[in-house]
Formats: structure tokens, sequence, C-alpha cells
């Protein structure tokens, strides 16, 4: 499935992946993001993927928001400028080929060949020294849990990896090269659809406010927002726009109808 | 002693020393023939076991490098493959058997033995020798084998065994670091060896020589009665009554009987003509002493 803007559509082989467009992978899937240079992201069955930005040149590039998932990037050049972000770790490649893997908090990382850069989350507010995976290299983090570095990859990572993983991603970017294809428009993305990256982390959840603030008008969406408030609070100008009116008409409105002050948003 | 015996007397003994002959020559070829095919089989085996080892290297090896990163896949092994072949072909020809001996074998089970060691150092120290050919004791009794050297003549062989840093961690896990390393281009590190029982080609033209034997002796028993018929029917028995006929006519009995009739125009027709104008001359001479 794809959400691109606040609608969300089929996804079809040879659709062009664009900045600001959330991936999700059926259960049994896998999608390939293909890059111009060679480079390739797959993501495995159940994969969440935000397109936070993707660069567009000969060098592959891009910023990539990935929630849970198995995730495959081959192909990285040194010249690459792609960084993916998981609720776990932050993947930047060097140069090579790594899977990856991240559920239920956890994250697990192995080096194919090659060279990663691995930030770890942030322990205690203070953030962590990054760490140079090289090939062959497995590493598994998880929550309060310093990693270490493995010679091999465990059985369990393995056995949750797609098989395709295991194998070179066959590339099929040439069959598209002179064909856009478009995806299959489908309805407007519901709140649940997006609920994951609208409770994101702040960096990612904070730009699409602007993005779904049209979907506020639907009843249900909005429902859904007012009720999940205190996991992004800064939906609250969107949803009650009078609190944050000029301070005098606010304070007229106010001492007509409420004697209570409007709180800002965090 | 009566023609029919006499003749088969012969007969009997032309047979003996024809089938025995036949026999020996027949033997010692069928013998050989067994053995050839058995050559022939085992050269198969080892054309087998060869073509699926350089299948696996050139085509299903690559195919596999990424998977060999995350776990170890015998599949990818020629060795692996080829005895997986055999196997399979061991089934159809469960006498045969087949191994890849090797001085420093990656698997242990490929580790060639003290008789197998030796036929990889002949090698070694001719390495234009083609193939072996022997027998040897054993304690099931003898056993004939058919061998030839195992070189490396393709660098993707040295992939995982040249040094322990090059090959595959998932092999090295699987099997050590101490063995299956070192190898060098170009070097016999061992030898294909297919063995089988001697009692096999044996059995094999033993059995081929019983129903030669036996089918021999079919037909010389089927051309004995026919021969016999035919004397007793075309010669033994005509001539039998000629005689009879002729001692009556000896002792003055039938002469006037009419002519000895024999329908055919052989010897034994014309035999008959030439008693029958003797009995007529004879019969004119008697008139005529008579008179």
């Amino acid at each position: 499935m794809l959400v691109r803007g606040v609608t969300r559509y089929a996804l079809a082989e040879g659709v062009r992946i664009q900045s600001g467009d959330i991936v999700e992978v059926g259960d049994k899937g896998l999608a390939v993001i293909e890059f111009p240079d060679g480079a390739a992201l797959a993501l495995g069955g159940g994969a969440r993927m935000l397109a936070v930005s993707v660069v567009r040149g000969k060098a592959a590039g891009g910023n990539f928001y990935v929630t849970q998932g198995a995730l495959k990037i081959a192909g990285a050049r040194k010249d690459a400028r792609l960084r993916f972000v998981t609720p776990v770790f932050t993947l930047q490649p060097v140069e090579g080929i790594a899977v990856a893997l991240v559920s239920g908090g956890e994250g697990s990382v192995f080096v194919e060949s090659g060279e990663m850069r691995l930030d770890g989350p942030p322990a205690k507010g203070a953030a962590t020294a990054p760490v140079r995976l090289k090939s062959g290299d497995f590493l598994t983090l998880k929550p309060g849990q310093k990693g270490a570095v493995a010679p091999r990859p465990s059985q369990a990572f393995i056995g949750a990896l797609p098989k395709a993983f295991l194998d070179t991603l066959p590339s099929r970017m040439a069959r598209y090269k002179e064909r856009e294809v478009q995806p299959r428009q489908l309805e407007l993305a519901t709140y649940a659809e997006v609920e994951t990256w609208l409770k994101g982390p702040p960096d990612i959840r904070r730009p699409l406010v602007k993005r779904f603030e049209q979907r506020a008008d639907d009843p249900a969406f909005r429902a859904a927002l007012v009720a999940n408030l205190r996991f992004h609070p800064e939906w609250d100008p969107v949803l009650y726009p009078e609190k944050y009116e000029n301070p005098e008409a606010d304070a007229a409105g106010a001492a007509r109808s409420d004697p209570k002050p409007a709180t800002p948003a965090r | 002693m009566k023609l029919i015996v006499k003749f088969n007397l012969v007969f009997v003994f032309v047979f003996l020393l024809g089938l025995a002959a036949a026999g020996t020559v027949s033997d010692q070829l069928l013998q050989k023939n067994a053995r050839d095919e058995i050559v022939l089989n085992a050269r198969l085996v080892m054309e087998s076991a060869l073509a699926a080892r350089a299948y696996t290297s050139t085509q299903v090896g690559p195919l596999l490098l990424t998977q060999m990163k995350y776990t170890f896949l015998p599949q990818s092994i020629p060795a692996y493959s080829a005895n997986e072949i055999f196997d399979v072909v061991r089934k159809t020809f469960p006498e045969y058997a087949y191994k890849e001996a090797v001085l420093n074998p990656t698997n242990p089970r490929n580790r060639a033995n003290d008789w197998e060691a030796d036929i990889v150092n002949q090698f070694r120290n001719s390495s234009d020798r083609p193939e072996m050919v022997g027998e040897r004791e054993t304690p099931n009794g003898k056993s004939f084998y058919i061998a030839r050297p195992m070189q490396i003549k393709a660098e993707a062989c040295l992939y995982c065994h040249s040094t322990v840093d090059a090959a595959p961690k998932t092999l090295v896990d699987k099997y050590g670091p101490a063995n299956g390393f070192g190898w060098k281009l170009n070097e016999i590190i061992g030898a294909q060896i297919v063995s089988v029982p001697t009692d096999v080609p044996i059995s094999r033209a033993n059995r081929a020589f019983k129903t030669f034997m036996i089918s021999l002796t079919v037909v010389f028993a089927f051309i004995f009665i026919a021969l016999n018929l035919m004397l007793w029917f075309m010669v033994i028995r005509p001539v039998t009554r000629l005689s009879k006929f002729a001692d009556q006519v000896s002792q003055g009995e039938n002469m006037d009987a009419p002519d000895f009739v024999v329908e055919s125009s052989d010897e034994i027709g014309v035999l008959t003509q030439s008693f029958n104008r003797m009995k007529k001359s004879l019969v004119q001479a008697m008139k005529m002493l008579d008179a």
C-alpha cells in the first residue's frame, strides 16, 4: 500500500517513490526501491516505511523512516547519501550490503559486505558513539541494553528474514526506465492507516500536520485525532483553532464563555 | 555297430568338443565383457559425478554465494552434489560404491583411507596418469576399483579451500579451520574411486555363460533329434527294407513280386532302381537256365 498526500494507492511494480510517500508491505509481500546508481532498498513482508526525503540524482540518496519490518540495503556506494532511521537505530551505509530487522522495539543489523555506520538510541539523553559494522558483523540492539557485535548472524535473525533477502536482489529497473507507472488510486487515508506515523517521533510527525490537515474535516479522522491528541499534541491548533486566536479576541471570548485560560501546545 | 549308433557317437563327440570349445571361448569373452561393462559403468558414474561437480561449481555455487553468508548450504559444495547424485544412482545400481577420497578434505567423511591414499599419491607422483583400474582384497572378498585423479582446475574451488580467511565463515563454522585449506591450483588433492565387489562381474558373466551354454545344448539337442529322424526316415529305414527285400530275392523268394518301390530320386532311389534292374536280370537269367 502506498499513501501519497492524503490518499491511499495500490502499489504496482514500476511506481516511482516520491518524498513523503508512505509504503506498507503486505505480510507476504516484497517491495524493492531501486536507485539510478544501482543501489536498492528492499522491504520485507509487514514493513512500514516513510520516505521522508528522496534525493533525485545519479547517486542514491534519501532519508527513510522505517517503523518495523525487514529491510535490505544493497549496492550502496561511497557517494550514496542514504539514511535509514528506525525506532531502535539509525543506519547509514558507507558502502556495501546490509540487512536489518526491526520488530518489537528490538533491532538487528547484519552486514553482508562493505561497511555500515550505526547510531544507537541516545542513552539517558546523551548520544551514543556510532558503531562501524564491517562485512560479516552482526549487531542486535535491545531497549536498555548495549549490543555487542557478533561475527555471525543469529539463527533467529536468519529465520525471521524473508527468503528473498538471503539472495542477491534482482534488478527490474531497466524495464521501467522509459515508462512511468502510476499507482491505482483507492480512497482517502484513514486515521488507522497513518496512525503509526502521526504518533511517530516529533521529527517525523510534526511535518505531517500540514499534510493531513485537510483530513481533520472528516469527522471520523477528527474524532480519532481528538482521542489520541496526547500522542500528537501538535494537532491541537488544528483541532481547536479558536484557542489560538489573537489574545484580545481570545480574552474577550474567554470572558464571555469560558473562565479557564487556553493551554498552549507542547 | 549300426550306422545310427556310429553316427550318434560321432555326433555326440563333435557336440561335446564344440560345446567345450565354445564354452571356453565364451567364458573368457563373457568375463572380459562383464569387466568391461563394469569399467564402462564406473566411468559413466565418474563422468556424471564430474558433471555434477562442474555444474555445482560454476552455476549453483555462485547463485548461493549470498546465502552462504547467512547459513552453510552444502548444496553449493561440488562434492556434496556429486555424492547426492550418486546416492540416487545407487538406488538402481546398489553394488557400486563411490567416494571422493581426499588427502586433506573439508568434510572428514571424504578423508582417504590407507589404500585410497596410496592411489592418490600415485596420481600425485605421475600427474599425467588419467586412470587406474585394479583389484584389491577386502574383508568381504575381492573388490574391483577404478580411480581417477581429482585436480583443482578452477579458481572457484579455491574460494572455499585456499585459506581460512578467504573461505565463507559459515563453512568454517561447520567444519572448523583445521581441514580442507591450503589447496593449490592444478594440485591433485584426491581421487574419485568407484568400486564394485569382484563377485559382481564374475556372477554376471557366469549367469550369461550359463544361459549361453544351456541355449547351445538345447540347440544341439534339437539338431541331434532332427538329424536322427532324418537319418532314420531317409536312409536307415529304406536301406533296411531294401536289405530285407534283397535277402528274400537272394534266397529265391519273392522273385515274381513287383519291384521294390522307393519314391525318391536321391541316392537311395537310385540304389533301389539299380536293385530292381538287377532283380529283373536275375529273374531272366534264372528263366534262361530253366529253359
